[in-house]
């Protein structure tokens, strides 16, 4: 969907990106993390020609990028940055609907799209539409500046450090919010970051630059049993195994209840919650088995603190 | 907004004012001829039998000065009385005429001395208290406010102030009057029509760095600093000599007299504030919604109309209001050089050693100004994008 | 969209208002002329008065009485811009730099030496001027010439020799030439000293003799132009000047050559007019403005018709 072929890009005399080629699947979401300066934001900004490498093409969807008009390539990728960039003087419907109105579409149909994609993103129409940006937390800002970038139905996202700006707590909120958007739409996404652990828990693939170089480029689990090279262990830090933990979701390791049993007095915890939360809860608790339930309260299974090695050892 | 205080302060030093005019100073002075100095009058002397009515009226509006708080019909009263205080004693100067004092000048004229002025200040600032409390009722406010002007329109219709001496030298020069104050307008608007359509696109130039700013504000500047007569003077040469070579400029108006330097001398004038507003306002829109507005696929030009005008404007709206209120105070000078405007009856009178030709000249071009004032910052206000309103303060 | 209508209302706004101050002009009728004058009293009275006398006669008048400072109308008519304007004989000998003779003391041969220098010089007309000399002279007030037996500039130099008080109040330019007060003290021998003045830098008068009037300042005696208003009504008297020291200024019509040729009858519908003009009748027209404030239009068109220039 997206490939970058040899590209590099030279800023005074510096190389900001050398010679990095990329393969990005439709349907994947992946992750360019890497140290400030790393070149992964240039990187991105090549690929909706913001930029332009000095060597090196950009495919996407098979055509070269160089051969489409910027702003007719622009507006079929969705573009979210850290400051959002909400326009402060068009209203939220008006910052949603900026793309299709680009793009002329009728009155009508932004109407329904712009409301499909507030409630998608968890707006409700009727309250939100008619406010500006300065009326908005920083959360619901994020989460219009995701539902501007998905307003034409772009195949193609780019977001660079969407949710650098917020608190953890809505961060980590608007990180599930999306994946779940990501299941649903399956768009081929870019998506820079400087958190490790956001890009494990978001990502398909991870991409590590160092200096404007490609380091290591592959699936998650694969950076625990092998790494590269030091940098990038160093880089993705000690604790990355636990930060691993975060894929996962208690309710995939539970060993059922047998309908006989009475259920045990334990620790309780929702079968929704992560494998990491999961290992919180054993400290916490000093049990070595939990209590698993789900939404309603109904228990379903329980964990036994030995399942928290099962994730990547098969 | 401030909180309304227990006592109306300012309400109170209106009232203040008016009573200290009204027992101690001179509302009006009756010439004997157009020339010469006259006689000052007092209230006393000029109100004669209402006097005791006016001393009365004071302490009625202190009364409901004092107890209006934020009733709405206390303020409502006491607003329109002191309005009608100032337009009561003006007529009475107007009228000043028939006096018997008066009875043997055949010439007499009435001027507005000191303490008039003051009354005027006073029922200015009662007003403006009491509008301040009547702040959610528009419509009363509109009202009240306009109680000076509508009833003093009404006096000079009826040629009840026929005997002031400003009224005396606008009769006396009506159609010039009209036809001045008509060039004023003319001169005054279009060189700020010609500083508008040079100065936006100057700032915006030199935000784009088309043009160097330092060489720019350099010659932005370098008019501001010039004295406005030297600059008259400076382009006089020029332009003759430009009209003279070439007659279809000369009949263009582009001569060294008139309308042509007046109108370049002010649209120098009105240019620094224009081009900086529009400087400063591009400069104050967020680069990241530009970078954005690009990556979302907006062409240039779109960028420009959709994202940076909209957020410079209110910026370069207030930008071209210091124009316009600075050249129409300006274009007074072009009296000087034959363009005519208001500026012509100032210097006429003070040729004239008539003071009150002076004031017919004067009056118009603060009115005008201020008229301006009002009228741009409303439009700012209107075509300000709501969502940034309230991070500019216009007030 | 919005913004686009607002600009174009704006760009249509400023369109009417230049295009307001354009006059149209009727091609049937002869002119335009543009006549203009003095920024004080009397070229307001005596623009008025050409306004009328050829707009009546068929011409289309540009109307610029009150036009500006002498410097600035000279310069405008030099440059082509004005038609018609009144001057002063006397300026001549600043026009023309000819201050060595006697010439602007005669009225005759300073009205022919600028008529000659401008024509020559400058392509301008100088029309036949009205005589009515309004020449720089000192006045004082009646009750004060009378108390101190001063009748001419004879009596003042006595007066002042014998140490009279004296506050003159004048304008710089009077103060200063050979042909003003510095000639006044030459020939009837007598010198102010330098506290007895009030020196204005402007050369207008009537601030002068509202002083002089109101005794501001201690003045006694103040310039006054020949034709002055009110000198009567404000109850002045002029010193008379047997010498005849400053340059005489008889107010006349100049025009530019070209227009000249082209309407000749506007010398033949002047010429009458200013024949009329007396030193007394420019006083009390100038007055009817200056002191009565009377219209200077209707005092203009008043006299015309009491004349029967208007039939």
């Amino acid at each position: 969907m997206i490939s970058l072929r040899n590209i590099t890009k030279i800023y005074g005399g510096r190389a900001a990106v050398s010679n990095l080629s990329l393969e990005v699947s439709e349907g994947e979401l992946c992750v360019l993390i890497g140290p400030s300066g790393c070149g992964k934001s240039t990187t991105l900004r090549m690929i909706n020609r913001m930029v332009d490498p000095d060597q090196g093409t950009v495919l996407v969807s098979g055509s070269n990028v160089k051969s489409l008009r910027p702003e007719a390539l622009r507006r079929s990728i969705g573009y979210v940055i850290q400051s959002i960039g909400l326009f402060p003087h068009m209203t939220v419907f008006e910052n949603v609907a900026v793309v299709p109105r680009l793009l002329k579409w009728n009155t009508g149909r932004i109407k329904d799209r712009v409301a499909e994609l507030l409630v998608l993103t968890g707006l409700e129409p009727a309250i939100y539409s008619r406010r500006y940006p300065r009326e908005l937390s920083g959360g619901e800002a994020q989460r219009v500046g995701v539902a501007r970038a998905l307003a034409a139905d772009p195949p193609v996202l780019l977001m660079d450090e969407p949710f650098g700006a917020v608190d953890p707590l809505t961060r980590s909120k608007l990180q599930a919010e999306f994946l779940t958007i990501q299941r649903r739409l399956k768009k081929t996404v870019l998506f820079v970051t400087h958190d490790v652990e956001e890009a494990v828990r978001l990502s398909d693939k991870i991409a590590v630059l160092r200096d404007g170089f490609l380091i290591q480029y592959d699936v998650p689990e694969a950076f625990i049993t092998a790494p590269a090279d030091p940098f990038v262990a160093n880089f993705l830090g000690s604790d990355f195994s636990l930060k691993m933990l975060s894929r996962r979701l208690v309710k995939d390791y539970c060993a059922s209840l047998s309908p006989s049993e009475s259920v045990p007095p334990l620790p309780r915890i929702n079968d929704k919650t992560t494998m990491k939360e999961a290992l919180s809860r054993f400290v916490s608790s000093g049990s070595n088995r939990l209590l698993v339930e789900s939404s309603s309260g109904a228990p379903v299974g329980q964990l036994e603190l030995r399942s928290l090695l099962k994730p990547f050892r098969g | 907004m401030l909180k309304p205080p227990g006592i109306e302060k300012v309400g109170l030093t209106g009232v203040a004012l008016g009573i200290w005019a009204t027992l101690w100073l001179d509302l009006a002075m009756l010439r004997p001829n157009r020339l010469l100095t006259g006689d000052l009058l007092s209230a006393r002397q000029l109100l004669g039998a209402s006097y005791p009515f006016l001393l009365l009226c004071w302490l009625l509006l202190l009364g409901l000065v004092l107890c209006k708080k934020n009733n709405v019909l206390l303020n409502l009263s006491a607003g329109t009385l002191a309005g009608l205080i100032f337009i009561f004693c003006l007529r009475q100067a107007g009228q000043g005429v028939t006096l018997p004092a008066a009875s043997s000048l055949p010439f007499a004229r009435v001027s507005l001395a000191r303490g008039l002025w003051v009354l005027l200040l006073s029922s200015y600032i009662v007003i403006f208290s009491c509008s301040r409390q009547l702040a959610a009722r528009a419509l009363l406010r509109l009202l009240m406010s306009a109680v000076v002007p509508v009833s003093l329109a009404l006096l000079l219709f009826r040629g009840d102030l026929d005997g002031l001496s400003v009224v005396k030298e606008y009769l006396a020069r009506r159609d010039s009057f009209l036809l001045e104050f008509n060039r004023h307008l003319v001169l005054s608007f279009t060189a700020v029509g010609a500083g508008v359509l040079a100065g936006i696109p100057l700032g915006y130039s030199v935000f784009r760095r088309l043009l160097p700013e330092r060489q720019v504000f350099l010659f932005v500047n370098l008019a501001q600093t010039l004295p406005t007569l030297s600059l008259l003077a400076l382009f006089m040469i020029p332009l003759t000599f430009l009209g003279r070579a070439f007659p279809l400029l000369g009949k263009l108006g582009i001569r060294g007299i008139g309308f042509a330097p007046a109108v370049i001398v002010l649209f120098l004038y009105s240019l620094l504030p224009i081009t900086r507003n529009t400087l400063a306002g591009f400069r104050v829109v967020d680069s990241r919604e530009v970078d954005i507005a690009g990556a979302m696929g907006m062409t240039a030009g779109q960028i420009f109309r959709r994202v940076e005008l909209p957020l410079a404007l209110p910026v370069i709206m207030s930008g071209i209001r210091t124009a316009l209120t600075q050249t129409i105070g300006n274009t007074i000078l072009a009296g000087l050089i034959g363009a005519g405007g208001l500026g012509s009856i100032i210097f006429l009178g003070l040729a004239q050693a008539a003071p009150d030709l002076i004031l017919l000249g004067t009056l118009p071009v603060i009115l005008l100004a201020w008229l301006a004032d009002w009228l741009m910052q409303l439009l700012t206000t209107v075509i300000t994008p709501e969502g940034v309103r309230h991070t500019h303060d216009f007030t | 969209m919005k913004k686009t209508l607002l600009v174009t209302i704006i760009v249509m706004f400023l369109l009417l208002t230049v295009s307001c101050g354009q006059k149209n002009f009727d091609s049937t009728k002869k002119g335009p002329v543009t006549i203009a004058t003095f920024i004080d009293t009397e070229g307001a009275v005596l623009g008025k008065m050409m306004v009328k006398l050829l707009e009546h006669n068929g011409f289309q008048i540009n109307d610029r009485t009150e036009f500006g400072t002498p410097d600035v109308l000279r310069k405008a008519l030099l440059g082509g811009e004005l038609d018609l304007v009144i001057d002063y004989t006397g300026s001549g000998q600043f026009y023309h730099d000819r201050n060595d003779d006697d010439t602007w003391s005669d009225p005759r041969k300073g009205y022919e030496t600028i008529r000659e220098l401008d024509r020559e010089k400058n392509k301008l007309i100088w029309l036949e001027p009205a005589m009515a000399n309004n020449t720089e002279v000192i006045a004082t007030t009646r009750v004060f010439a009378a108390a101190n037996k001063l009748k001419t500039m004879y009596d003042f130099a006595d007066y002042v020799n014998r140490g009279g008080e004296v506050r003159l109040i004048c304008s710089a330019s009077f103060a200063e030439n050979i042909r003003g007060l510095a000639g006044y003290e030459a020939a009837y021998g007598f010198k102010l000293r330098n506290d007895q003045l009030i020196i204005l830098s402007a050369g207008n008068t009537a601030e002068m003799l509202k002083a002089l009037v109101e005794g501001t300042s201690n003045v006694n005696f103040s310039l006054a132009y020949g034709t002055d208003g009110a000198l009567e009504q404000m109850n002045l008297v002029v010193l008379e000047d047997p010498k005849s020291i400053p340059p005489v200024y008889l107010p006349a019509p100049v025009l530019r050559e070209e227009i000249h040729q082209k309407y000749p009858e506007i010398e033949a519908l002047l010429a009458p007019l200013f024949r009329t003009f007396t030193l007394e009748i420019l006083q009390q027209l100038n007055a009817k403005v200056a002191f009565e404030g009377q219209e200077a239009s209707k005092v203009a068109a008043d006299y015309l018709e009491a004349n029967g220039f208007l039939k």
